[in-house]
């Protein structure tokens, strides 16, 4: 019993030396956007509204840092009614079927000035990949309001067909970039 | 009765509107069904569907008629001394036509519009937005859409079998009275 409870108290300790950051999407400081090839004339810029995420972050041990986030596949926006209803149709993001996207990182590899590479799996259509985003860090610190914040950009570049959408156009233009934006709020 | 006994025909404006809103009304399911699987690349892509819609307006105004009118004294037509099981199948029809014809064009309307912007129709008239709507709410409205749309079908060809049998196999004066 005692060494349960030393286990306990280490993993507590171990949990509480990396700090804890939920992305403010109440304060819309977090941004999960796309861009995708229109026939090769131009980038079609799209986003989703509604999502939720949390990461851990430790100074001393920035290799230990962590994400996870949550999509509403159903709060797509590319600012076309008609488009963002096909948009969820089963065509492509079968909103019905599945409901959420979620990415739950695994390993961050930091490199220098807080910038790294972070993998993880990302579960979209219900398929599951392991992808790797480009994580540029953008600043941290004591916010004018009491708290403390620390944000990222990270992009990456996603295959239609590798998430087994049903419908991308065409394979040429099936390349979809990724742009994930977030400010953490310490708790 | 048979098909030498005087009949009334109903009055010319329900006939003329009986006519024009059947070939719309399946010109625009055969459109609707057509416009939903065309590939990205087909001429008509963006084209059909702006003729869906503007038809679809179009049914919309003449239903509106079509309702007015049951609001109007009718002239009564003789009795075509139809069997009671008949009668009331296709009262129900008839009631049922009314209500489907009308959700399905007020839907597509609505999720048409549901962006809060007016949509421009073909010949470049445009069609104000009553509303705003959620994702959820346009994929609902879609829903019934579509598959009141399949369901509609269903009583028109009940509707064509009906006329077909009291033309050729009662030989009365159902159909007549419509041309």
């Amino acid at each position: 019993m005692k060494k349960l409870l030393l286990i306990a108290l280490l993993g507590l300790s171990g949990a509480a030396a990396a700090d804890r950051y939920v992305v403010d999407t109440k304060g819309a400081h977090a941004f999960v956007q796309f861009k995708i090839s229109h026939l090769g004339f131009s980038w079609l810029y799209g986003r989703f509204d509604s999502f939720s995420g949390e990461f851990n972050f430790d100074e001393n041990d920035p290799s230990a840092a962590r994400i996870q986030m949550t999509v509403d596949t159903n709060s797509v926006n590319s600012n076309h009614t008609a488009r963002d209803k096909h948009l969820r149709s089963d065509d492509f993001l079968n909103v019905a079927a599945h409901p959420t996207a979620t990415f739950v990182s695994k390993s961050f590899s930091p490199a220098s000035d807080g910038h790294g590479t972070m993998t993880g799996d990302l579960t979209l259509n219900g398929v599951t990949q392991e992808i790797e985003l480009d994580v540029k860090f953008i600043g941290a610190g004591k916010d004018p309001w009491g708290g403390e914040r620390r944000g990222y950009e990270a992009t990456t570049e996603l295959s239609l067909s590798d998430f087994k959408l049903k419908k991308s156009v065409d394979g040429a233009y099936e390349q979809l970039w990724l742009t994930v934006s977030v400010e953490g709020i310490k708790q | 009765m048979n098909s030498s006994a005087p009949f009334n025909k109903h009055p010319l404006l329900l006939r003329c509107l009986h006519w024009i809103n059947a070939l719309l009304i399946i010109a625009l399911f055969v459109s609707g069904w057509i416009m939903v699987d065309l590939d990205y690349y087909s001429p008509w892509y963006n084209r059909l569907p702006e003729w869906h819609i503007t038809g679809g307006v179009l049914l919309l105004l003449l239903w509106t008629l079509m309702i007015l009118r049951t609001l109007f004294p009718k002239q009564a037509l003789p009795d075509l001394q139809h069997h009671r099981l008949e009668y009331w199948l296709s009262l129900i029809t008839q009631i049922l036509f009314y209500l489907l014809v009308l959700i399905i064009t007020v839907c597509g309307y609505l999720f048409t519009t549901a962006d809060g912007q007016s949509k421009a129709l073909l010949g470049g008239l445009n069609i104000p937005a009553i509303s705003h709507f959620s994702a959820e709410q346009i994929d609902t409205m879609g829903w019934l859409h579509e598959n009141l749309s399949y369901v509609l079908m269903g009583l028109v060809l009940l509707h064509v079998l009906g006329a077909l049998k009291h033309h050729f196999i009662d030989r009365d004066a159902t159909l007549k009275r419509m041309l």
